[in-house]
């Protein structure tokens, strides 16, 4: 499902990414408890959450999330949408309840993570044999530009990861 | 592991009850391996791990230190911390069990899932802890 179209389902406003609403979604994951969203996020998913901390956008990055849309009214402050902007995260608000939110996008066809729990394919995270974890995209994200400075081997590095 | 191949170490301290830079450590590894180019697969446990483990170190300890050797071969984070240990291992090792406060769980974290996060994510996890001196997290994770 397409941002653009989540954004319509949620009458959602857009605080930063208004030129990402292209950008496709493959599942929802609705949750204030970060950790779980670590644990159990799968694919490039949309996070529904009601926190506006720092750790919302950090979570986030770690699990490659497509966007993050805030529900219940709540509003990031402009460092966090600005932190948002700077990682190419999308961040929406959205008026509706979390339950509501979830329920629309759940109805208009957006699946969540729950399939592979309950159809005993194992959920963790390391894969068996070496396998990709579902819905895991090489080059979903662009890496950041720019090294950070001190790092001085990562070219010879690079190179040979690319062997092993 | 072969001693030519190059390695990439990065050490990051980790300030106690920092809970705006806490994170920040994670971030850095995880923006550092996708320069380097690892498969996204191997980054997202990489920086799930050093994720749960940094806020471990902020929200339970005295202050430490996010660690990351980076080869070719395998991605090796280790998490040191000063302070009051861990008296139960295998009981901190449960889901669901947690001794953060509310407050942390208002933040999203605290939730019992740091270690089970840590250990699903890992293939090989070893856990040294000495009550009233720190802990220790050795988190390897290969690249294959």
């Amino acid at each position: 499902m397409q941002l653009r179209e989540i954004q319509a389902i949620l009458e959602a406003e857009v605080f930063t990414g208004e030129d990402k609403l292209d950008l496709e979604v493959e599942a929802g994951f609705g949750s204030d408890l970060m950790s779980d969203v670590l644990a159990f996020a799968r694919g490039r998913v949309l996070l529904l959450t009601g926190l506006t901390n720092t750790h919302v956008i950090h979570t986030a990055a770690m699990v490659d999330a497509a966007a993050v849309v805030f529900v219940r009214g709540k509003k990031p402050d402009p460092t966090l949408i600005e932190a948002a902007a700077g990682m190419g995260l999308p961040l929406l608000g959205t008026r509706l309840l979390m339950y509501d939110s979830c329920g629309r996008l759940f109805q208009a066809g957006l699946k969540g993570c729950s399939a592979e729990l309950l159809g005993g394919e194992k959920s963790e995270e390391r894969p068996p044999g070496g396998r990709t974890p579902a819905g895991e995209r090489p080059g979903g994200r662009s890496p950041a530009k720019g090294a950070p400075p001190g790092i001085v081997l990562a070219a010879n590095l690079a190179a040979a990861a690319g062997r092993a | 592991m072969k001693e030519d191949r190059p390695a990439l170490e990065l050490a990051i301290p980790v300030r106690a009850r920092d809970f705006l830079a806490g994170g920040d450590g994670a971030a850095h590894i995880r923006q550092v391996l996708q320069q380097v180019g690892f498969p996204p697969a191997i980054i997202r446990r990489v920086a799930i791990a050093a994720y749960e483990a940094e806020m471990n170190i902020v929200i339970h300890s005295l202050g430490g230190e996010l660690r990351a050797v980076i080869t070719p071969d395998a991605i090796t984070i280790t998490a040191l911390d000063k302070g009051p240990g861990i008296p139960d291992i295998d009981l901190a090792m449960r889901e669901g069990f947690s001794t953060a406060p509310r407050e942390i769980q208002e933040m999203g974290f605290g939730a019992g899932m740091g270690l089970p996060n840590i250990r699903r994510c890992a293939d090989e996890l070893e856990i040294t802890s000495a009550v009233g001196e720190g802990t220790k997290l050795k988190i390897v994770i290969y690249n294959r």
